[in-house]
């Protein structure tokens, strides 16, 4: 499995493409009427906004000559002018509010989208790159993207049909002309097409710098205190130092690239400008000067409307600017929606029945990466209600086993049965629901003690959580806490023990009223005599119910129905205590190597 | 302004860059004036009366000129964004190293998300305010002062009069700024309880999916992500409800120069009105006055933005370290590892979570700790390696206090390995090599052989250059413990502590590196925290703790003999209950103790 870590870009396999614009049009469409209204609304504006140079030539052009008598009627203009004005900045306004609220609902929608699917991602998504990278795209990204699909598009289109407008004004009034206003787009086109690949690479490379940021400041906060510990802070800030400037690097390649735009757009408009006068008095003579008169009026018309021309064009280059930071984000936004889920419930899946708890495994093989298998074809049979434990060297498999129960991956081959139904054929959710996992790495959420236990199961009363912390004999120190049940818990269980944390953790499984108890190293942290007050706390507990245990300590291992010594993914020797001691294999060389180790006291 | 002064210090040596923007930006205001008149005069010098022979070099000068602007625009643009990003660096540098200086009551009130954002969002809206709203403003005031020096010179009553609106916009602005500033700081809030939340799942992912909470997940997002759209839309409608008030006051001067103006024109120079060639050239320069009225509102609005942010980055960046350096470092120049805990008291609230601790241990020696859960065990690490300092009593450190030492020199010279493992989404060899970077491949090999990591991390496909996910997650338990061992290992301290190391990892296994430990060429006073009897026994001498006191101390065999905690623990944790303790292995014990030897 590839991993990424903080100074490597994660690259795009895929290039630019307007597949992936057309996919984003998906947020779009949703809030088609909005964006029509939009659309109506500014062009109402824009149409508003051609009358009041009218006005104001009328003003001048009919009435100042009329002298006082035009005084009235200048009045009433200007009032009439100023409520244009007004009604412009409203209907804006108007545009405004509408745009606001479907750019954020289209964040919304879009970050909802993102979630949802980072739901389904399967532990090898997490597990093979720095959080902080996911984070920035779910948080970050989506807010960039959103603005652009809405006031961009909008401004992009409305560019568009101002230039179709005045180009037709253009024809109809010297066709000639109008192709020396055109002269200069080819330059500019030349221009967007030799920058546009330079835009991509240092806007992609901008992002992915900027990802690396987020990852590294992020893992520095969470392993803050190892790095306390291993007085490597000068370091780091150094190399978070490096990929600042990196970051830094693209970010201004980039913004050499894009503000560019602006200035060429700009000088190619007034050599257009330029133009439109030399042609008319060298070029086209015939139509520019009348009986030895310059038609100056001609003249500035077209240059007026060449620079409405351009302006538009400028628009649309800034546009493209926010389009190419817009299309860098919506990859990585893809990327994340295209991500395989690795388990999924399968097109014909079923909903698990109530289940008594026999489990199968037929033959089973797993890799977690190609040719290397982790579990070799191991199978075995244990029956409803029956408790097994996985003992064995670090790294032999034990929680792979385990996490395959819960389907937390596929099998590579073979099958695992529940109930006799292949895992692959249920759903994902009536399976889990019926199993209680508690995990080696435990994970306490930021609320109260009393929600990190009802977690195991929501609809539970205060009583139910409490009954399952006494079952585990956390009640005592909970209550022994401020604000007993209610006290707060920080992200990751922070003031915590680490024993503290497993505990609660084994409450909020054993609420959960699993049929399928595993339970991997749930008391490691836990000291002895607490670890046998649990073990009798819970033993009525697990009657009836299957159950897994992982553990080193021979006192939990001892008791179980079963134990199978696994080692290097095949299980090596399965029986009881009693059966394994007699038969003096491996388990028997563990459990005595033990007793003699404590004897042996020099 | 003085957020703006604590900004502009980040620029540091490159002010210059952006006071550079700034006189672009000036000149290129200065030439966009001058473009008309360059026209008004082609018009009426060369094309009225046909004098095309100045055409071109009237045209080149245009062009110059647009050419000159261009170049103004496009330096204001790349200097300003340069001058930023250099800020951007500096003051990102510096919030890290403040991150990495704050002590682990920092962290425990503060989400990892809340800080993320206030170094990056936060961080960019600063930068955009350098970049562009300084610029932005200065030009604005600049062209606000221009404006009113040409209009004033053409006619100063009328002028007083266009500007009778501007006290209007002010106010307007001024409550814009008012009203909008909890806006934003309500939205940032906002933001990071977002971000919290998503951080908190990805990070919890594997309990959500063990326990199929996907739903329940996706409602806690859902409230927070729809609290966070409703947030930024409340602040926009404040903006939408003093915007248009401000563009409309902007308006009117444009109404007042058309209609007044017309009427002054009308009633002719002689009786106090203006000429109509005046009123073109207050016509064409309306919008000197318009813009700067117009864009305050916008500024007033990124002013508010900023204050907001600055506010948040400054909260982190002035934070008060718990657990402060030393004035002088009092340290002695080689460490031999003894270490002295005297009266070591720790409150935490009301709480003692450390009550009246006695411990003297000699260079060398190997020391284990047990205790029930909660009881201290982890806290006694903290006060020795200062992450946290002790309330009453003293911890030394070769005779000093430890809060005499330089922290990096204290810190170097303990090896820790911590009970909740943390290991880095990199290689395992910058893993193992994470405190002495610049080390040797033979110290990382030797270091990960004793923790028996070698074994498995050759067995990778990728071996030591094998990246492991952040957590480690992807790696079991007792592997993460054995890469957290090597990495303590690969420092060669003269002080080890391993806080429940080998919690996760098998009997031989433990078995195999304590012999390896044991036969470590350098000997180093090691502290072994746990709750295995197995883990401690070897050690020359041990001390149970329980509520935060020492309750048992002695060896392997005094507490053995004593029939205590430790004696209780060692009987569970092999499986036999007391009865069947007394019976057989008491009795074996008891005559293997005293005959000295089995």
């Amino acid at each position: 499995m590839a991993r990424n870590k903080y100074n490597i870009d994660e690259e795009l396999d895929a290039p630019f493409n307007w597949h992936q614009f057309k996919r984003s049009l998906v947020y779009v469409k949703k809030y088609r009427k909005q964006i029509i209204l939009m659309f109506a609304l500014a062009i109402l504006s824009s149409l508003l906004a051609l009358l009041t140079p009218r006005i104001q030539a009328y003003i001048i052009d009919r009435l100042i000559p009329q002298g006082h008598k035009a005084i009235g009627t200048i009045i009433v203009l200007g009032v009439g002018y100023f409520l244009i004005n007004v009604g412009t900045i409203f209907i804006n306004r108007r545009k405004s509010i509408i745009s606001t609220d479907t750019s954020q609902s289209m964040t919304t929608d879009m970050r909802t989208d993102v979630y949802v699917h980072l739901q389904k991602l399967g532990f090898d998504y997490y597990d093979s790159r720095p959080h902080g990278k996911i984070l920035t795209r779910v948080i970050n990204y989506v807010n960039n993207v959103s603005d652009f699909l809405t006031n961009g598009l909008v401004n992009a289109i409305l560019a568009l049909i101002n230039l179709v407008i005045i180009f037709v004004f253009m024809l109809t009034l010297s066709p000639k002309m109008t192709l020396v206003v055109l002269a200069g787009l080819p330059i500019f086109a030349v221009y967007v097409a030799l920058t546009k690949p330079m835009q991509r690479r240092f806007r992609q490379k901008a992002a992915n710098k900027q990802s690396n940021v987020t990852a590294y400041l992020s893992e520095n906060i969470n392993g803050v205190k190892v790095t306390q510990a291993f007085a490597r802070e000068e370091m780091n800030s150094g190399i978070f130092d490096g990929l600042l400037k990196e970051n830094k690097l693209y970010k201004l390649r980039a913004a050499y690239v894009a503000h560019g735009m602006y200035p060429i757009a700009a000088t190619l408009m007034r050599i257009v400008k330029c133009a439109i006068y030399v042609a008319a008095i060298y070029w086209f003579r015939k139509d520019f000067i009348l009986e030895g008169v310059v038609q100056i009026g001609a003249i500035t018309a077209m240059v007026s409307y060449s620079n409405r021309f351009w302006a538009p064009i400028m628009t649309i280059g800034n546009i493209y600017n926010q389009l190419m930071d817009a299309m860098s984000y919506l990859e990585r936004i893809f990327q994340v929606l295209d991500e395989p889920v690795s388990v999924e419930d399968d097109a014909a899946a079923k909903d698990l029945p109530p289940i008594d708890g026999h489990v199968q495994f037929d033959d089973v093989v797993f890799e977690y990466e190609k040719g290397i298998p982790v579990i070799k074809h191991v199978s075995f049979d244990v029956k409803a209600g029956e408790s097994i434990a996985l003992v064995g060297p670090t790294g032999a498999g034990k929680s792979t086993i385990v996490n395959l129960i819960s389907r937390f991956y596929n099998v590579t081959e073979g099958a695992v049965k529940i109930d006799g139904h292949d895992l692959r054929s249920v759903t994902l959710n009536s399976l889990r629901q019926q199993m209680g996992v508690m995990q080696q790495d435990t994970f306490i959420f930021s609320g109260t003690i009393m929600d990190n236990i009802r977690y195991g199961r929501l609809n539970a009363t205060d009583e139910e959580c409490i009954a399952a912390a006494k079952a585990v004999h956390a009640d005592d120190f909970i209550r022994g806490m401020e604000d007993g049940y209610e006290t707060e818990t920080k992200e990751r269980g922070e003031g915590l023990s680490a024993g503290q944390k497993q505990l609660i953790s084994f409450a909020r499984t054993l609420l959960s009223d699993p049929r399928i108890l595993i339970l991997d190293e749930a008391t490691s942290c836990v000291d002895t005599n607490t670890e046998r007050l649990v073990q009798e706390g819970i033993s009525t507990l697990l009657k009836g119910r299957t159950s897994f245990i992982v553990a080193h300590r021979l006192s939990t291992i001892r008791n179980c129905d079963r134990i199978f010594y696994i080692q290097g993914g095949v299980i090596a020797e399965e029986g009881s205590h009693d059966e394994l001691m007699a038969k003096k294999g491996l388990y028997y060389e563990l459990y005595t190597s033990q007793i003699r180790e404590l004897l042996a006291l020099d | 302004m003085k957020q703006y002064k604590w900004a502009f210090n980040w620029l540091g040596k490159q002010k210059y860059l952006l006071i550079l923007a700034i006189i672009f930006d000036i000149a290129g205001v200065g030439l966009m004036t001058w473009e008309p008149y360059i026209f008004k005069d082609i018009v009426d010098d060369v094309l009225m009366p046909q004098q095309f022979e100045r055409l071109l070099p009237m045209l080149g000068l245009s062009l110059l000129v647009g050419l000159a602007f261009s170049v103004c625009r496009y330096l204001t643009s790349v200097l300003a964004e340069m001058a930023a990003e250099t800020a951007v660096v500096r003051l990102k540098g510096a919030l890290f190293r403040k991150l990495m200086a704050l002590g682990t009551d920092y962290y425990r009130e503060n989400k990892a998300g809340d800080i993320i954002n206030k170094c990056s969002g936060d961080v960019e809206v600063i930068s955009r305010s350098l970049s562009f709203v300084i610029p932005r403003a200065v030009e604005f005031v600049l062209m606000l002062v221009v404006a009113i020096v040409v209009f004033m010179r053409i006619n100063w009553k009328y002028t007083l009069i266009l500007l009778l609106v501007s006290p209007f916009t002010a106010i307007a602005a001024n409550k814009l700024g008012k009203k909008i500033h909890p806006a934003f700081k309500k939205a940032r809030k906002q933001l990071s309880n977002l971000n919290a939340v998503v951080a908190e799942n990805i990070a919890g992912n594997r309990v959500v999916k063990a326990f199929v909470r996907e739903d329940f997940e996706m409602k806690k997002f859902q409230t927070e992500n729809q609290a966070y759209k409703a947030r930024n839309i409340e602040a926009v409608m404040i903006w939408l409800r003093y915007g248009p008030i401000i563009d409309s006051l902007a308006s009117i001067i444009t109404v007042i120069n058309l209609a007044v103006g017309s009427i002054l024109v009308i009633i002719g120079v002689d009786h106090g009105g203006i000429t109509m060639g005046q009123l073109t050239l207050f016509l064409t320069f309306a919008w000197t006055l318009n813009e700067p009225l117009m864009m305050m509102g916008m500024l007033v609005n990124d002013v508010q933005r900023f204050r907001a942010s600055t506010e948040k980055v400054q909260e982190l960046y002035y934070m008060d370290e718990s657990i402060k350096e030393p004035e002088k470092d009092e340290s002695p120049a080689s460490v031999e590892g003894r270490l002295d805990l005297e009266h070591v008291t720790l409150t935490y609230g009301s709480t003692k979570v450390l009550d009246d601790v006695n411990m003297h241990i000699e260079p060398g020696q190997v020391i284990g700790i047990m205790g029930p859960t909660g009881c201290g065990k982890s806290t006694l690490v903290n006060v020795i390696d200062r992450f946290a300092d002790v309330t009453e009593g003293s911890v030394k450190l070769d005779g000093v206090d430890v809060r005499r030492w330089s922290l990096k020199k204290l810190r170097r010279s303990i090896g820790l390995t911590m009970q909740d493992v943390f290991l880095f989404s990199d290689t395992v060899e910058s893993n193992i090599a994470y405190g002495v970077p610049d080390t040797d491949m033979d110290n990382i090999l030797a270091s990960a052989v004793i923790a028996d990591a070698d074994e498995f991390v050759s067995g990778m496909p990728e071996k030591y250059d094998t990246i492991v996910g952040e957590r480690g997650t992807g790696l079991s338990g007792g592997q993460k413990q054995r890469i957290s061992l090597a990495r303590a290992l690969a420092k060669h301290a003269p002080v080890l502590i391993l806080d429940d190391t080998t919690s996760a990892v098998d009997m031989e296994t433990e078995e195999y590196i304590q012999q390896q430990l044991k036969a470590m060429p350098d000997k180093c006073t090691t502290i072994i925290i746990a709750q295995r009897v197995s883990s401690v026994k070897h050690a020359d001498y041990i001390y149970i703790l329980d509520k935060g006191r020492i309750i048992e101390e002695g060896s392997h065999r005094e507490l053995m003999k004593k029939g205590g905690y430790y004696y209780k623990t060692c009987v569970m944790q092999h499986g036999l209950d007391e009865a069947e303790a007394d019976g057989t292995l008491r009795g074996v014990m008891g005559s293997a103790l005293e005959g000295g030897a089995v």
